[in-house]
């Protein structure tokens, strides 16, 4: 469905083609992910979606306002796949577990749409492109890579 | 406890990376906007992801049942914080079927504690250890599972259900203890033995007036006492035949538990001698404790395969006393068994064999050539059981589903026709 909401957008046939050949191998590496109990599959089939509708965005000229949903959208099918991939175990859940965890899968997928959403139209305000902004871009990348291995550490002590 | 990173970590930390640097190199915030829920879920799971602190508890409400009886196991959890989700799994010995409880099951964990409980059938006897518990905890957002493993392991015993018998085979000579046995010899006793001549010390209460007045003289009343018996239970532990998860040890066990405690409920002296790859015995005692310790002396019965020779010399001096019965259950597979068996009878002990019969575990012939072996070790057989009667010894095959006491009965039919029993 994500997929197909991403190509309806697409006016050009040359575009919609190579978007829909790049998501392609994502629905098949999710399928099989998913049919085979194999979780390394799902990220190829992540970033074979993501790559889809980056493809649909060649051409635009304003800032896609999809893009957060897209995102969020992302999150629910990775979240909904692993959910899945767990469930392949036989463990008998006592009642209210699994819809702890469905409202949690919602909650992270509508907060995630939010946060991106915010975090899109704060980089809508024109700043200009420069080399400080670039290397701006790359320390808060960096600098959030950094955190997360100290979160990491943290946890491994 | 161990902690392992689930696959979802490392691909949100990959995806992460990968959409920020193509946001960058590309100059497409959107890209920036798809990636971003990737490491905000990451930073959220690794901020709020804690070391569980979880204490388990295992608890059984008996340590002693009977087969097919039912115990509960209870397991009680306790956790310092909330966790989402912890898989539980007890691992439970095959004999132990569960009849009500799930098994593994997951259950959200608060700070109060949480009990399940377990109903287990035990089906067969033997000596359990319950008690081994897996758990995998699963924080919020599935980015660790730790896993614990609880292995104090709780004793249960499970006793072979004793069959119902009514009539023990009496042992041919007696002890000098009292007992629900009557004697060959003659004393203070119920049952009436012989009549002779008044002698200087006897008591007058024993006296036969009527024999007295016929013959113009005193005549007393002798009386045979009630004594006890020595009873030794010899276990043949050296080879099974086996089929269908039961086998002619099961069998075995369940008749030596039940003879044990038919003898010393009569206050009879049982012995064990388990006879075997590995040699264990009880020397021959009375009452409750006896009991306890020749059942769980046979629970832990198992065939140990062995090629060292072995015959009645092992088996320790006092274990057999002179003249105790030894009943003797066995398949009559092994070699050793035998020649043990034959050399007692040959040393003057008073035998009877209790055939285990392998016939209904023998899997079936396929073909001529397989029913003409089956029909040669028939009668192999039935010569080894013709070279023990031939010695006066009571061979008696005992089938699965058969009473044990049909074949108590068979064993002193031969011995009353063989004219052994007592007048």
């Amino acid at each position: 469905m994500l997929v197909a909401w991403t190509l309806l957008a697409i006016e050009s046939q040359i575009v919609l083609a190579i978007a829909a050949v790049a998501a392609l191998p994502g629905i098949v590496a999710l399928a099989l992910a998913l049919v085979s109990g194999w979780p390394a599959p799902v990220p190829l089939a992540l970033v074979s979606l993501g790559a889809s509708y980056a493809v649909s965005l060649h051409g635009h000229r304003a800032i896609d306002g999809r893009a957060p949903l897209v995102g969020a959208g992302l999150v629910l099918v990775a979240e909904l796949a692993y959910w899945s991939l767990e469930q392949r175990s036989a463990v008998g859940e006592e009642a209210g577990l699994q819809l702890r965890r469905a409202l949690s899968i919602l909650a992270t997928t509508f907060g995630s749409a939010v946060v991106a959403a915010i975090l899109l139209a704060a980089t809508s305000v024109p700043l200009g492109g420069s080399v400080t902004w670039d290397a701006f871009g790359l320390a808060a990348a960096a600098g959030a890579v950094a955190v997360l291995a100290l979160l990491s550490q943290r946890l491994s002590r | 406890m161990t902690r392992t990173v689930s696959p979802k970590l490392g691909a949100y930390a990959g995806l992460a990376a990968l959409g920020l640097i193509a946001a960058i190199a590309l100059r497409w915030p959107e890209l920036v906007a798809v990636t971003a829920p990737f490491p905000l879920v990451l930073a959220v799971g690794l901020a709020f992801s804690r070391e569980p602190e979880l204490r388990a508890q295992v608890t059984l409400d008996r340590e002693r049942v009977l087969e097919n009886d039912e115990v509960v196991l209870t397991l009680s959890l306790r956790a310092a914080e909330p966790l989402e989700r912890v898989e539980v799994f007890v691992r439970l010995p095959p004999a132990l079927v569960r009849v009500d409880g799930a098994n593994p099951f997951a259950l959200r964990l608060g700070t109060t504690e949480a009990t399940r409980e377990l109903r287990l059938a035990c089906r067969r006897w033997g000596g359990y250890g319950l008690g081994e518990v897996h758990l995998r905890i699963r924080d919020r957002f599935g980015l660790f599972v730790h896993e614990l493993q609880l292995t104090d392991l709780l004793p249960l015993r499970v006793y072979p259900r004793p069959e119902e018998i009514r009539r023990v085979l009496p042992p041919l000579e007696t002890q000098v203890y009292s007992g629900n046995q009557v004697s060959r010899g003659k004393g203070e006793g119920i049952e009436f033995a012989d009549i002779r001549p008044f002698a200087t010390g006897d008591r007058v209460r024993r006296i036969n007036w009527r024999v007295s007045a016929r013959r113009g003289e005193l005549f007393v009343n002798e009386r045979h006492p009630e004594r006890n018996t020595d009873v030794i239970i010899f276990l043949d532990s050296f080879t099974e035949a086996r089929a269908n998860q039961r086998g002619t040890l099961e069998l075995a066990v369940r008749a030596a538990a039940s003879l044990a405690a038919l003898y010393l409920q009569r206050k009879d002296r049982v012995g064990l001698v388990s006879f075997g790859g590995v040699l264990s015995w009880l020397l021959p005692a009375t009452g409750l404790v006896q009991r306890y310790r020749i059942l769980d002396s046979v629970i832990g019965t198992e065939i140990v395969f062995s090629y060292a020779w072995k015959d009645a010399d092992v088996i320790p001096v006092g274990t057999l006393p002179p003249q105790a019965l030894i009943l003797a259950l066995t398949p009559l597979l092994d070699e050793r068994a035998i020649a043990t068996l034959l050399d007692l009878r040959a040393r003057g002990f008073d035998l009877a064999v209790i055939e285990v019969s392998p016939l209904p575990f023998a899997a079936a012939a396929e073909d001529e050539a397989e029913a003409i072996g089956h029909r040669l070790w028939q009668l192999r057989r039935e010569t080894l059981r013709s070279r023990y009667q031939r010695l006066g010894v009571p061979v008696v095959e005992w089938r699965d589903g058969d009473p044990l006491a049909v074949a108590l009965e068979e064993v002193g039919a031969f011995r009353r026709q063989a004219g052994r029993v007592r007048a």
